[in-house]
């Protein structure tokens, strides 16, 4: 132990740190270790991974409380960032330098299919992408977020549901309309004037008669224009205990 | 290092020194004292980086206050203290922890429902 003070003593030197205050870290470092000895803990339960590093340690330390720059402390590091840093800008160079040869291919052969407009195609209008969709569901209490893939099975009987849906259009939406259904309960809403990639959240208090297993359904009726209406309707399926 | 102990390691990172704020807030305590408290609440330190350096970063934050003084019987140790700033930065700490710590409930706890339907 007294091994790992010296160690830390010596990068504190290193570092000028001022001699007052290093004495005064490596006593307090001192009495802890040997208290720990005494009661038979290890190292590595007083220093954590700081243990196995004695300089960094001492580095780490003496920067935190401020005594010297953080620079400093980190000097022995900067050849390991440059390296990382070195080696970022060489795959970004790289990566561009794909992507252009790959560009340049596209662009030389005409009949090629450009599979990237065709996939988004469908979901544009002349006013450019338009329509809402159902983003999520969540219940209270503990705000737990419903999957709309397995059933969702809750330990508390939930007292209200939030759904939120948006306009993920770049033009605002005059009238949006939601209508939510939970098991047999219909309820309707009307948003105005939605912003592009506005989001609004509806509140339900959960009717009292909810059977163990039931379904939430939440649809946005479809708005002028838009053409990809997959993600218009959600359902969640949920359990409850008694 | 393991998987689990790394996830472990990071979840703790931004959580420690809220930890050691409220350790000290039981009473004025000196470094392996805290280590120690912290230990007998299942929370040991070993994997995580040093207390130490951490202490240091509270202290020229001006989040404790620090006194030596004689510990039983050993030699005069360093106590540490939240000071004024440091017990509201506790309190508005422990309400962030909470509200994150609910926010990824709500996600991982929906997944706990689904292992078990």
């Amino acid at each position: 132990m007294s091994e790992f003070v010296e160690e830390c003593r010596r990068e504190w030197k290193r570092l000028k740190v001022p001699r007052p205050i290093a004495d005064e870290m490596a006593d307090d470092l001192t009495a802890d270790l040997q208290e720990a000895e005494a009661d038979g803990a290890s190292v590595e339960e007083v220093l954590g991974s700081g243990a196995s590093d004695p300089r960094a340690f001492a580095a780490a330390w003496a920067s935190e409380r401020g005594i010297i720059p953080r620079r400093r402390a980190h000097g022995i590091r900067r050849p390991r960032l440059l390296t990382i840093v070195l080696l970022v800008v060489g795959a970004f160079l790289v990566v561009m330098a794909v992507g252009l040869v790959a560009l340049l291919a596209v662009s030389g052969d005409s009949s090629a299919p450009r599979s990237g407009v065709a996939t988004i195609a469908p979901s544009l209008a002349p006013g450019g992408i338009i329509g809402t969709a159902v983003e999520g569901a969540t219940v209270s209490p503990a705000n737990v977020a419903l999957s709309t893939g397995r059933r969702t099975v809750l330990r508390r009987r939930p007292r209200s549901i939030t759904i939120t849906f948006v306009n993920h259009s770049s033009q605002t939406v005059a009238l949006a309309h939601l209508t939510v259904q939970i098991d047999t309960h219909v309820y309707r809403y009307t948003a105005s004037q939605m912003v592009p990639n506005a989001s609004k959240r509806i509140h339900v208090t959960l009717p009292a008669d909810l059977p163990r297993r039931f379904t939430i359904r939440a649809t946005t009726r479809p708005v002028p224009g838009e053409a990809n209406t997959a993600n218009n309707r959600a359902s969640w399926r949920v359990a409850i205990p008694k | 290092m393991a998987s689990e102990e790394r996830r472990r390691s990071q979840l703790l990172r931004g959580a420690l020194d809220l930890c050691l704020l409220a350790v000290m807030d039981e009473g004025p305590a000196y470094g392996y004292e805290m280590t120690k408290r912290l230990r007998a609440r299942g929370l040991p330190i070993v994997g995580e980086g040093s207390i130490y350096p951490l202490l240091g970063r509270l202290e020229s934050a001006g989040l404790v206050d620090t006194y030596r003084a004689e510990s039983d019987g050993g030699p005069p140790r360093k106590y540490y203290r939240p000071s004024p700033r440091g017990r509201r930065a506790l309190a508005q700490g422990v309400a962030e922890w909470r509200s994150t710590r609910d926010a990824v409930d709500a996600v991982l706890g929906s997944v706990e429902a689904e292992v078990y339907p």
